[in-house]
C-alpha cells in the first residue's frame, strides 16, 4: 500500500527528511523479556546499522535482515508518484476519521496461559 | 577437480547396500552427507556433496545410475519461486551458508544455488512460501 505524505510546511519537510542514521530502534529480547513483559532493552541501534546486515549486541556480531520488502516499497512509491504526476490521484473528503487518543482504545497485552 | 552437490534416490531394494562407501573406496571420491532419509523398505534419499577428479566423478555417477539410483543435481532441488518472492529479506538470517543474501544497493534478495546445502530452514521462514523443494 502506498501513502502520499503532503509536505505542507517546513516542519513536515524537516521531519520527513530524517536520515537512516538518525532513526533509532530498540533491541528487544524476544526469548524472555518480551513475552514476560519484563522491562529493559539490549540497546538501541540506528536503521543505517540495521540495513548494513550486521550489528553488535553485547560484544557479539549479529546478522540483521528486514521483515518487509524495501525494494517493493520503492516500486509502489514510484507507481504512486507517477499517478500523482499524471493527475490520476485525486484528493477527496474523508469518509470518517480514524480513532484518536480520545476514543479510549488501548493496547492489550497478551497474557500467556500456563501449559497444563 | 570437481565438486558437486547431488540428490540421490535409492529404490528400496538398495537401501541396505554400502553404495556410498563404494564411491569412496572404488572411485576415490570424497563425500559429505548433507541430508539422509533412510528407512527400511522405503525409497531412500541422500543429499551428498561429492568431489574428486572429473574422470572418477563421472565413473562414480555411472556406477550409481547402473545400480538404479536416481541422480539429480541439487541446484534443481531447492528453488525460489520468483513470482512469489517479494524480496522481504526474512530468509537471509536463517540461511546458514549465505546462499540467500541481500544486495545492499538494490535491497533485493539473491539466491546462490551453488551454496545451498538443502537444510530447508528457509522453507518455513518465508512468509510467502516462495522457497520450494523439488526432490
Amino acid at each position: 500500500m502506498g501513502i502520499p505524505i503532503p509536505i505542507l510546511n517546513e516542519e513536515i519537510l524537516c521531519y520527513t527528511a530524517i536520515k537512516d542514521k538518525d532513526i533509532y530502534a530498540p533491541i528487544v529480547d524476544y526469548s524472555e523479556a518480551y513475552p514476560q513483559v519484563k522491562p529493559g532493552v539490549l540497546g538501541e541501534v540506528s536503521y543505517e546499522k540495521l540495513k548494513s546486515g550486521k550489528i553488535v549486541v553485547q560484544d557479539k556480531e549479529v546478522p540483521t535482515a528486514s521483515l518487509s520488502s524495501y525494494s517493493k516499497a520503492v516500486e509502489i512509491a514510484e507507481i504512486l508518484k507517477d499517478w500523482i504526476k499524471q493527475g490520476q490521484f485525486l484528493l477527496t473528503e474523508p469518509v470518517a476519521s480514524l480513532p484518536g487518543p480520545e476514543s479510549g482504545l488501548t493496547f492489550k497485552l497478551l497474557k500467556e496461559r500456563p501449559i497444563e | 577437480m570437481i565438486s558437486k552437490r547431488i540428490v540421490l534416490k535409492f529404490p528400496h531394494r538398495l537401501v541396505d547396500q554400502p553404495i556410498v562407501c563404494n564411491l569412496a573406496k572404488h572411485f576415490d571420491l570424497e563425500f559429505n552427507i548433507l541430508k539422509a532419509y533412510i528407512r527400511p523398505k522405503e525409497e531412500g534419499l541422500l543429499i551428498l556433496g561429492l568431489s574428486g577428479e572429473e574422470e572418477n566423478y563421472n565413473k562414480g555417477i555411472n556406477y550409481l545410475k547402473k545400480l538404479g539410483v536416481i541422480v539429480q543435481s541439487l541446484s534443481q532441488g531447492i528453488i525460489r519461486n520468483s513470482t512469489r518472492c517479494t524480496h522481504c529479506g526474512v530468509c537471509i538470517t536463517v540461511c546458514p551458508t549465505e546462499a540467500l543474501v541481500l544486495d545492499t544497493s538494490t535491497r533485493k534478495v539473491h539466491f546462490y544455488e551453488n551454496k545451498c546445502i538443502a537444510c530447508e530452514l528457509c522453507l518455513p521462514a518465508c512468509p510467502l512460501r516462495a522457497m520450494e523443494v523439488h526432490y
